[in-house]
């Protein structure tokens, strides 16, 4: 698809057009030359219409920082009282910053808290209750590692019946509260969670693809193989590798860690890494690069010295002319776990990434 | 409890059926000349006769009455309780004909056109004498549900007669009549007559352009003309494969938007369908409108449609393929009408190029681009040049432009839609290496460097000069270009107009935001964009050699906002707020 910027009538043309299109590089460049435009024209309000359509975009690839870099000038407008009709979707994507301000280990506890009083007292407003207030506190302790916080805000949730226009739809809901009880190693919820998800009683654009990678390795842990297989294999035929998905791959490559499939794993790794080199959130690659360190790990178990990897990316794991040394590789893998781990655990103060770590590891060691 | 049977309200059905299925009252005619049309094809295939379908229409104070009768292969009394009773069933279908609908010759097969008459008749009253047997029967349905049905106290000859007598809200009138008569029965293979309160008798039968002998002639072009309502000077026939589906394609005579969808006639089997149809044609295809009848396509249960499967996508495939190859045969025979075309719907045929590679083999020599020499065809731009440059942003070729035609380059604008994908694609089939896709700094890199001694002595000045560009995060270079009215060219890429972007965000909001983006965004320290003044210039000469005493910041300044300006790039708050200033001091030091 072509696009025009001549006149704003294109520009709301592009706008328009790309409304519910699926997420792409191409469509995340279009958008910001509309914005562009728009600051040309001096139209404040196609200028919103066309930021809109780019967080939209750059949320969904997983582009985070530019959504949160966007997030600002769309609450400003509507708080100066302007485009009042988009106030309840500039709301909507507010909870799509709030749940991924943990990811960031730059961004501090305190502006955290910040953003979530900032959400909470926005929301209250519009009138949503606070049941979907410890819905997203319980998300964002549940990745800062502070999981007894988690805990309360789960409990509140789950009692308050209030629903809201802003609440998640009801397969990523439950999608989302899997990610804790895996965080709390409680197994029984979080399968009893799962089922209407693996169900398909509810469902949604991302659930329950997003869901089968943690499906697989919780059954793989809890001996269910051959549910866990049917699993892993449903996570890698649903979701799109072309665009980075390091939580679930991250997922996905313990998984393939411990089966030893091998051979997937690599197609993961091949198609993944990459997005390793322009992925910003820690909590992501610490996830992705934990999993790709159980590969290694299982790998140098199996006896394997080296294995063909076809990356383009330089400055990642360490591959020369096509092959990486299984020892280099775990070596640098270790540091990249470590250091992230750290910056994660020194920003939260708490030692839950090292804790992840070592439960991981110790799957794959059989400790566990 | 066992399996019980739906309970139906048949009035309400009745209702639903009529009232819903159809867009308007309208198609009773349609439907009517259609069971007449398929009777008689019927009666065809037993026996040979001269087929015949006549309409009366008798009009009073009081009452309006349409009669329509036809010749064809009529009715027994167990048909007319099996098809006339029985919605749903159908003379001409059986179950296994259901997913083949497109293979019968009748247009009919769903047992529901009847209905419709309910929607300007209270009842429908209808004789028939069967080919098979000599007695007339005739049949009585009421919009209420019930029917009933009797030997007739007279003998007709084999044919069926249906009587409406038309409701009073129905605008039915003799011109109307003859409109819908025309619309709908034009075309059917029959002789159709129609009287008007039994006087003279007018005759609706004609044949599709395309099926005369001759070649496509005055009378295609004035039904082009007359249905869409256009003066077309150019058209074609087409048909797909097997030449089941067959039309005259006409070529806008004016430019389309390429998001428009082009609407075309449609015939099933000679009996028109729609006026709205943009199914029968590709959608690259929105600068052709097309007259068509298919004798392959199906209708959807209220005919007013196209019916939705594989050979729907056989035949719209075959007719896009039609239309290349007339076009392949312009370029040989017509080329002057070709470029016309390809003048008017450049953007379509641009399209459709990028879709179809055999097309664009033989096309993309005739498309035509803006040059910094005037609008050319590809053919010409490749004579005038060994390199080929092209931009694919309007407002890098804006910037570009004066450089290169006082450089003697030749730069394409491939900013307007589909331009820069189709050199691309150019450039990708490896049929043209001399094309190179570009950015103003292209330009700026290529620019004659000042010669070492004369840059030497105005080393200190250049220095001054990037220092005040600093706070701007501009990185400044000397070249000397033509044209000399230019003082500087400016490039920012599109990653750092966004980086500009998001800073300019950061430096509006309160702290916590300001906080938190500084802390997701990860700006690599260095020049943002870059300034390449022209030493040919007279203004930047008198600036680099004025006395270092002087105060040249906001000239400068000045001369990097325009640029900045001229190259449609954003301004940021500070740079406003400085330019500003600026033209105060500018404006008080003149004075």
């Amino acid at each position: 698809m072509s696009f025009e910027f001549n006149t704003k009538e294109d520009i709301e043309y592009n706008i328009y057009s790309l409304q519910y299109a699926d997420e792409s590089e191409e469509n995340e460049k279009v958008l910001q030359k509309c914005i562009q435009k728009a600051q040309l024209f001096k139209d404040k309000d196609l200028e919103f219409d066309a930021r809109l359509g780019y967080l939209r975009q750059v949320n969904w690839l997983n582009k985070k920082e530019k959504a949160i870099a966007t997030m600002p000038w769309l609450l400003k407008r509507i708080d100066e009282g302007h485009n009042q009709d988009s106030a309840h979707t500039v709301l909507w994507m507010y909870k799509w910053i709030i749940i991924n301000l943990s990811d960031f280990a730059a961004i501090s506890l305190s502006q955290i808290d910040q953003l979530l009083n900032d959400m909470e007292k926005r929301f209250l407003d519009h009138g949503t209750g606070m049941r979907i207030i410890h819905y997203f506190r319980m998300i964002v302790n549940s990745d800062l590692g502070n999981m007894s916080q988690a805990l309360e805000h789960m409990k509140l949730y789950l009692k308050d019946n209030k629903s809201c226009d802003l609440d998640d739809c009801k397969a990523c809901q439950p999608n989302n509260l899997l990610d804790v009880y895996l965080n709390l190693k409680d197994f029984d919820n979080f399968q009893k969670k799962a089922k209407p998800l693996l169900a398909r009683t509810v469902t949604c654009k991302e659930v329950p693809d997003f869901t089968y990678s943690k499906t697989a390795m919780v059954n793989y842990i809890l001996g269910k193989y051959d549910v866990a297989t049917e699993q892993a294999l449903l996570a890698r035929k649903k979701i799109n590798l072309k665009k980075a998905v390091l939580k679930e791959m991250g997922h996905l490559l313990s998984y393939y860690a411990l089966t030893k499939e091998f051979v997937k794993g690599r197609t993961i790794l091949e198609k993944q890494l990459d997005f390793c080199a322009h992925t910003q959130p820690e909590l992501f690659l610490f996830r992705f690069y934990l999993g790709t360190l159980m590969f290694f790990k299982a790998l140098q178990g199996a006896g394997k010295k080296q294995i063909k990897l076809n990356i383009a990316s330089q400055n990642l794991i360490p591959v020369q002319d096509g092959v990486c040394k299984v020892p280099e590789a775990v070596t640098w893998l270790e540091q990249q776990v470590q250091s992230l781990a750290d910056k994660l655990n020194t920003r939260n103060g708490n030692e839950f990434y090292n804790e992840e770590k070592v439960y991981y590891l110790g799957l794959l060691e059989g400790r566990v | 409890m066992g399996n019980a049977i739906f309970q139906v309200n048949l009035s309400g059905v009745l209702k639903v059926l009529s009232d819903s299925l159809y867009s308007n009252w309208e198609v009773f005619i349609r439907e009517l000349l259609q069971n007449a049309n398929d009777a008689i094809l019927a009666r065809k295939l037993k026996e040979d006769f001269e087929a015949s379908i006549h309409v009366d229409f008798f009009e009073t104070a009081q009452s309006k009455v349409l009669i329509l009768k036809d010749n064809g292969i009529g009715l027994t009394s167990e048909e007319m309780v099996e098809f006339l009773s029985k919605i749903g069933s159908s003379s001409k279908r059986d179950t296994a004909d259901l997913f083949n609908r497109e293979q019968q010759s009748f247009i009919g097969q769903f047992g529901i056109g009847l209905l419709s008459c309910f929607m300007v008749s209270d009842t429908i009253e209808v004789l028939s004498t069967s080919i098979a047997n000599t007695k007339t029967m005739k049949w009585i349905g009421k919009a209420d549900g019930t029917y009933s049905m009797e030997e007739s106290s007279h003998n007709d000859r084999v044919g069926t007669t249906v009587k409406l007598e038309i409701k009073s809200d129905i605008a039915l009138d003799p011109d109307k009549m003859v409109a819908l008569l025309h619309k709908y029965g034009d075309y059917l293979p029959v002789n159709l007559s129609y009287s008007y309160n039994a006087g003279k008798e007018s005759f609706f039968n004609k044949e599709f352009p395309w099926l005369k002998k001759d070649s496509l002639g005055n009378d295609a072009l004035l039904l082009g003309n007359k249905t869409f309502n256009e003066r077309f000077t150019h058209f074609f026939s087409i048909q797909d494969e097997d030449g089941s589906t067959r039309g005259i394609a006409y070529i806008l005579p004016r430019a389309t938007h390429t998001a428009t969808q082009s609407k075309h006639v449609l015939y099933i089997k000679k009996m028109f369908i729609s006026s709205d149809c943009d199914e029968i044609l590709p959608a690259w295809a929105f600068f052709v409108k097309a007259i068509v009848n298919s004798d392959n396509l199906a209708t959807t249960a209220s005919r007013e449609s196209v019916y939705h499967n594989d050979t729907l996508e056989r035949v719209k495939a075959s007719l896009g393929k039609s239309i290349i190859q007339h076009l392949v045969q312009l370029s040989k025979n017509d080329p002057d009408s070709l470029k016309e075309i390809i003048l008017i719907h450049g953007q379509a045929l641009k399209a459709l190029a990028l879709e179809d590679d055999a097309f664009f083999e033989f096309i993309s020599d005739w498309f035509i681009f803006p040059t910094t020499e005037g609008v050319l065809s590809f053919a010409e731009i490749k004579a005038l040049s060994d390199k080929i440059l092209f931009v694919s942003d309007i407002d890098e070729y804006r910037q570009i432009a004066p450089v290169a035609r006082a450089n003697n380059q030749l730069v394409i604008n491939a900013g307007y839609i589909y331009d820069t994908p189709i050199l691309q694609k150019l450039m990708i089939a490896d049929k043209f290496d001399r094309l190179t896709l570009i950015d103003p700094e292209y330009f700026g890199n290529i620019l004659n460097d000042l010669d070492v001694e004369l840059y030497d002595d105005l080393r200190a000045r250049i220095e001054a000069m990037q220092v005040v560009l600093m706070e701007f995060d501009v990185e400044l270079d000397v070249k000397a270009f033509e044209p000399k009215n230019l003082p500087a060219m400016f490039y920012m890429s599109q990653d750092d107009v966004q980086k500009r972007d998001f800073e300019n965000i950061q430096s509006e909001s309160d702290d916590l935001w300001a906080g938190v983006s500084d802390a997701v965004l990860d700006f690599e320290t260095g020049f943002r964009s870059k300034l390449f003044l022209n030493y040919s210039n007279e203004i930047v000469q008198k600036l680099l050699n004025t006395d270092s005493s002087k105060k040249i910041d906001p000239y400068v300044q000045m001369i990097y906002f325009n640029a900045l300006m001229m190259g449609h790039y954003p301004i940021s708050n500070k740079e406003l707020a400085r330019m500003n200033e600026n033209i105060l001091f500018l404006i008080n030091n003149n004075l």
